[in-house]
């Protein structure tokens, strides 16, 4: 359970936006780029410095260090100085002694500027070379001839939507100074070592002068990885520049406007089988809409290439992916990472084969699951068979077959509500696929009270990362895990940390802990062995032990024992070889099925996913509840992503859908039931207490929500046009039924 | 404009009651137990306990959208005024229902509103009281959990408790502060306010303000407030009407006509209508009065002939729009009162709209049909439709087609060929014009199975 929930639930746990404020605080607020693609002539400031209240206006003219955030590439100023590239692209900082006062000041900023054509559409933009990186490529086997020799050969395309984060606290970052020179930056941030490096260099100060502190996010899912950025360096800016404390905070509406969402994706396949069903080749092409700078967007691209092929052994593959730009604002991580897409695009591509081929779907899913020692194109080696456990599981406990005869029956004579079930497996590979990412440092330090406290290079948002953590400290050490908090993530308490990302946040700050608290144990087991003269082993468990551990302590205390002990962990053995595209990018996979059952209105076009049942391999779960929350809320996220949640622009790229009335996503009585049974597979060397993760593959298990209500759109309409495009929204559904 | 109202049981008070009570919470007095994630009413997570003096009981509402001086006089209760060790958190939180914490407290919130107004206090129930609390973590399974377990735990001691107020704060629920004693409302139906109305040019009207405060639109005109929190008036019958108060909370006109069961149809308006916080804000006074094409209250209201009461006159439904989000209302024309004849009442009246999410969603298109059927034959018929049109509309030449149209048959070449020159869908955030069309033409076929299934049953 989480630790923090009756905090929450009482309304006592602190986000940065109730963090007390220094009375001398300036509000901030961001003047941005209203056109999507355009040349910044001058900015006109005079009305809004006259404005009482006002304290600064600052443009790029005032960074003092290097005006770049842009990570990967240095494609992304901090301020514009001349290209306008997305609408939101922030041009001026707008400082004043009350938010209200930053805002109406930030209205009052004029700017010239010389529009420039606008490209949303990432086919236009691929055709016209708009990319960040080249294309890459991943091949297995030979696709020509398997497609030349097989019996099926299907090819279509696929679209992907753009996803919108909404995690419930918006973008917001204070920043103190103290010192001359020094500044602390509290900051809603899944990456606060990164903040402290842009921070520094944008401010031109060494790295050491900055301290980020992050309490705990009001969610991210990825989108405080790097879009959290811009808004604690400019923060940072107002702060050094004026002296004062600085708080910006986004608004909805401008969160929505001017951060990134899901990456969209067009995607072409071929596909082909044997008679049987078999699948002998697959042949994809993916376009991915990076948005205005190249932000996360080839690594996230990565991902699409380690994922296209799914939860199937498929013999000859040829998987192609390339970034394009476009100008939506920089699209970047969303829990799933560019697996979302790439997964979607083969359970179509099945879809349609399965259509043409007048089979079943699971049947196909079936013949061509995973099976131990299959080689995926990259190189790994499928190491387990849990897929297919996982597959007859789901199958024999949740009836699955007796279920779809009843389905049938029930949709025999084409009633108004038509229900369907799909299933859903899935392959998730566990790890960063940058491999330099995958460390993690931990301390782990015994107070003189006896209590324990833990500085890790993660940081909480609701997935849980705090309390494994905490049950791993005590678990290793042999105490109740009351004794053990962990602190708030604090880049001087925690240097150089990896984004909280990729979901392995847990599992790689768990194995640094549990390095950590070995070493702790082992010195106080020596310790009392020659103070007590007697011989406790390091399985000790001090809650029900002759010496206390508040006794052990305060004597090891005064022995001068070193109670504190940092430690580090890299994942081994990781390596990726990008010439040759083969390696070892993952420490582990992850299985699961999921069946979604739904029930589609045929006279109106509306439906509701009715329940969803899960079978994850999870390994030993360190806590139930929390894992089981993940793989809740990630399906419910995951079936948002497939069924109601649309994005829409108009033609000069402003968002339309900018509010929580018009982005919708899913509520209480519009979400299903949910049964999950996690499987313990054997052991796994590389979770802690052989633990897996669990973060973002529960999402992908809700993209059956889409094959569920198109199978019943289909068997009411026969000849409805196969449109694999995400979302399949209300209106699709209705268009469909009656195209 | 001053106020001056009690918060969790101290007494509170200031110069400028024009500041969203969010803000002034937060901000002002750094309780900032209370969040809030969109400040329109959507998501929940601001949501606070609110008591006015003429109602019994302590209602969950959305304090993003109300000022201060919305809470004259009130009593409010905020998740900073819940006493500590709560036994109601501490089943919450073994549930699984939080995750990143955010929309906690509202959730905390809206869970003890239904424990003060839950009439079953059942799982379905629950999940309607709660149903607005959106949450980007959990998957609301957690939720649901919460229910079941709150509702086991509760059900018997609180539906059986003479005082729920009193209950909760024996068991260290509710903060142990002097609840005001109700007090029946006495403003005469004919309120005074009409003459304040009258004398200020300038003002600016509000009902529930869940339109007119949204995104906090700066304004330097003194707000009048019209929202009557009172329990009486609130339906009035007479021979020949239903009279329904156009300046009260929705929910409490729900609640009112449940009780004199006048009104069947109107449950199913309330259950389709935004969410219980924002209905226990909205009056159907300011959902006419905002004239939009998708306002639920002028399609259900417009099929069933009802006559609307200013305070200068009184005008059929119909008559009282001229175009898009316009009336022709005068300056300072207070809607009082919605008349519904008793002579429709009696009809089969069936309300229905589809939104992207179904539930606490605005329509895309919304319908409403009153149907008398004699001897398997429409004898009578009323169809509106919202969302395709500039203004909600009667479908009359397909209503004079329908006449004598038996069961057995289609309704679906009727139409077709009366309901394209009758409508003009557009293009928005919402739905496109094709969709729309279409979608009005389903909810057209969509009433005619409702009737007939109706009339199989009868
Ligand atoms: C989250 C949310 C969900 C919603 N869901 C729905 C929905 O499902 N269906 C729907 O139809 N609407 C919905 N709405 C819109 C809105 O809540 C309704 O239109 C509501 O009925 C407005 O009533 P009010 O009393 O709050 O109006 P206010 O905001 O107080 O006023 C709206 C306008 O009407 C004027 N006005 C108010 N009362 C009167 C009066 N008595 N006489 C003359 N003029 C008056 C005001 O001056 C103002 O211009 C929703 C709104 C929100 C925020
Ligand atoms: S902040 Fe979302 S309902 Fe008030
Ligand atoms: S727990 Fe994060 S929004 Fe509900």
């Amino acid at each position: 359970m989480h630790n923090d929930s009756e905090l929450h639930f009482s309304g006592q746990s602190t986000f940065v936006d109730d963090w007390p404020l220094p009375e001398t605080t300036l509000y901030a607020a961001v003047f941005v780029s209203p056109i999507a693609n355009g040349l910044l002539k001058s900015i006109d400031a005079q009305k809004a410095r006259a404005m009482p209240g006002v304290k600064a206006v600052l443009t790029a003219a005032d960074i003092a260090g290097e005006n770049q955030i842009g990570e990967i590439m240095p494609d992304e100023e901090l301020l514009a100085t001349k290209n306008l590239k997305f609408i939101g692209k922030p041009i001026a900082l707008v400082l004043a002694d009350s938010p209200a006062t930053a805002q109406q000041g930030a209205q009052a900023i004029e700017i010239a500027y010389d529009e420039l054509a606008t490209e949303f559409n990432v086919r236009n933009a691929y055709h016209n070379n708009m990319t960040f990186g080249d294309e890459r490529q991943f091949t297995k086997g030979d696709t020509k001839s398997a497609f030349e020799q097989a019996k099926w050969v299907v090819s279509g395309q696929v679209s992907c939507a753009a996803q919108e984060h909404l995690y419930f606290e918006t973008q917001i970052s204070i920043a103190i100074p103290v010192d001359k020179d020094r500044l602390k930056i509290i900051s809603a941030s899944q990456n606060p070592s990164a903040i402290q490096k842009l921070a520094a260099k944008v401010l031109g100060l060494s790295m050491n002068s900055i301290e980020v502190e992050v309490p705990r996010l009001g969610g991210a899912f990825g989108g405080k990885e790097e879009q959290a950025k811009p808004w604690a360096c400019l923060a940072a800016l107002g702060a050094q520049l004026t002296g004062h404390p600085v708080k910006l905070a986004l608004s909805r509406q401008q969160d929505m406007h001017w951060t990134g969402k899901r990456h969209p994706y067009s995607a072409d396949y071929r596909i082909a089988a044997d008679e049987t069903g078999r699948i002998q080749a697959y042949d994809v092409k993916f376009l991915q809409d990076g948005g205005a700078v190249a932000d996360l967007s080839t690594a996230v691209l990565e991902r699409t290439l380690f994922h296209a092929t799914n939860a199937y052994q498929i013999p000859n593959a040829n998987v192609k992916a390339v970034s394009c730009r476009t100008h939506h604002p920089s699209n970047t991580a969303f829990r799933g990472f560019g697996a979302p897409q790439a997964i979607f695009t083969i359970e179509a591509a099945i879809d349609h084969l399965a259509c043409a081929m007048n089979l079943p779907r699971w049947k196909i899913q079936q013949k061509n699951l995973l099976q131990p020692g299959y080689r995926f194109d990259y190189g790994m080696t499928v190491q387990t068979d849990a897929l297919q456990n996982c597959w007859q599981q789901l199958f024999k406990h949740k009836k699955i077959e007796m279920r779809l005869a009843d389905i049938q029956k029930h949709n025999a004579n084409k009633p108004r509500y038509i229900r369907s079930l799909a299933l859903t497996p899935l392959c998730f590979g566990i790890s960063f696929t940058a491999t330099h990412l995958n460390q993690a440092s931990v301390t782990v330090t015994i107070y003189t009270d006896a209590s324990i406290g833990v500085a890790i290079g993660a940081v909480e948002m609701g997935q849980g990362v705090v309390d494994k953590i905490a049950i791993i400290v005590a678990r290793s050490l042999g105490v109740s895990v009351k004794r053990v908090r962990v602190d708030f993530t604090n880049s001087s308490k925690s240097p150089n940390m990896s984004p909280t990302a990729a979901s392995v946040g847990a599992d790689l700050n768990s194995m640094a802990a549990i390095k950590a608290c070995e070493k702790l144990k082992l010195r106080l087991v020596d310790f009392s062995n020659t103070f007590y003269g007697v011989d406790l082993s390091p399985e000790t468990n001090f809650e029900n032990n002759a010496i206390t551990w508040e006794d052990l302590v305060a004597n090891a205390y005064l022995q001068r024992i070193n109670l504190s002990e940092h430690a580090f962990y890299a994942t081994p053995d990781l390596y990726f070889d990008r010439v040759k595209e083969q390696g070892t990018p993952f420490s582990y996979h992850v299985y699961g099925v999921s069946a979604i059952e739904s029930t589609l209105d045929t006279l109106l076009g509306t439906y509701h996913i009715d329940n969803v049942d899960v079978v994850y391999d999870l390994g030993q779960s360190l806590d139930t509840i929390i894992d089981l929350g993940q793989m809740e809320g990630g399906l419910v996220q995951g079936i948002g992503y497939a069924t109601m949640e649309e994005i829409r622009w108009d033609e000069k790229g402003k968002l339309l859908t900018d509010s929580f009335a018009t982005y919708k996503i899913p509520d209480l009585l519009s979400s299903p039931q949910i049964s999950v049974d996690f499987i313990d597979s054997p052991s796994n060397p590389h979770g802690p207490f052989s633990a897996k993760a669990i973060g973002e593959p529960p999402l992908l298990l809700g993209l059956g929500a889409f094959f569920s209500i198109s199978d019943s759109i289909r068997l009411f309409n026969k000849t409805a046009p196969i449109n694999y495009t995400l979302p399949l929204t209300p209106e699709r559904a209705l268009l469909a039924l009656y195209s | 404009m001053t106020f001056a109202f009690d918060l969790n049981g101290k007494a509170v008070s200031g110069d400028d009651g024009s500041v969203l009570l969010i803000d002034f919470l937060r901000y002002q007095l750094h309780l900032s137990g209370t969040k809030a994630a969109c400040r329109e009413g959507d998501c929940g997570s601001c949501q606070v306990l609110v008591k006015s003096p003429a109602a019994r009981m302590f209602k969950a509402m959305p304090s993003c959208l109300m000022r201060l001086q919305d809470c004259q006089n009130c009593q409010v209760i905020t998740i900073d005024g819940l006493p500590k060790n709560n036994p109601l958190i501490t089943t919450l939180a073994s549930s699984g229902a939080s995750q990143c914490g955010y929309c906690s407290p509202g959730l905390t919130i809206g869970l003890i509103n239904w424990l003060l107004n839950g009439k079953a206090l059942s799982e379905t129930e629950g999940a309607s009281f709660i149903n607005a609390n959106l949450c980007r973590c959990t998957g609301y399974m957690g939720q649901k959990r919460a229910i079941k377990a709150i509702g086991e735990e509760y059900s018997h001691l609180l539906l059986s408790a003479e005082d729920r107020v009193a209950f909760l704060q024996k068991v260290n629920v509710l903060p142990k502060i002097v609840v005001h004693a109700y007090h029946q409302n006495t403003t005469p139906a004919q309120s005074p306010y009409y003459a304040q109305v009258q004398n200020k040019s300038a003002a600016i009207l509000a009902g529930g303000g869940t339109d007119l405060y949204l995104h906090n639109k700066p304004s330097e005109n003194p707000v009048i407030s019209l929202l009557k929190t009172g329990e009486d008036h609130v339906v009035r019958m007479s021979d020949d009407c239903v009279s329904i108060s156009a300046l009260h909370p929705i929910q409490l006109v729900a609640d009112t006509i449940d009780t004199l069961a006048c009104l069947p149809a109107f449950s199913s308006f309330n259950h389709w209508f935004a969410s219980l916080p924002i209905r226990n804000r909205a009056t159907l006074g300011g959902n006419l009065a905002n004239a939009s094409p998708i306002a639920d209250g002028i399609c259900f209201f417009m099929a069933l002939d009802t006559i609307i009461e200013t305070n200068l006159r009184q005008v059929p439904i119909g008559q009282l729009f001229s175009g898009f989000k316009q009336t022709d209302l005068s300056l300072n024309e207070v809607i009082t009162w919605l008349h519904v004849p008793k002579s429709v009442t009696r009809d089969y009246i069936y309300f229905e709209k589809v939104s992207r999410r179904g539930t606490t969603d605005i329509a895309v298109v919304n319908c409403c049909g009153r149907w008398q059927i004699t001897d398997n034959n429409v004898s009578r018929v009323a169809l509106v439709l919202g969302g395709a049109s500039p203004v909600p509309v009667r479908l009359t030449s397909l209503e004079n087609n329908l006449l004598g149209h038996s069961l057995q048959e289609s309704i679906e070449e009727l139409v077709d060929t009366h309901l394209d020159a009758a409508i003009s869908p557009i293009d928005d955030s919402r739905g496109s014009k094709v969709y729309r069309r279409l979608l009005a033409k389903q909810l057209l076929l969509s009433q005619w199975e409702s009737v007939k299934e109706k009339a199989n049953h009868a």
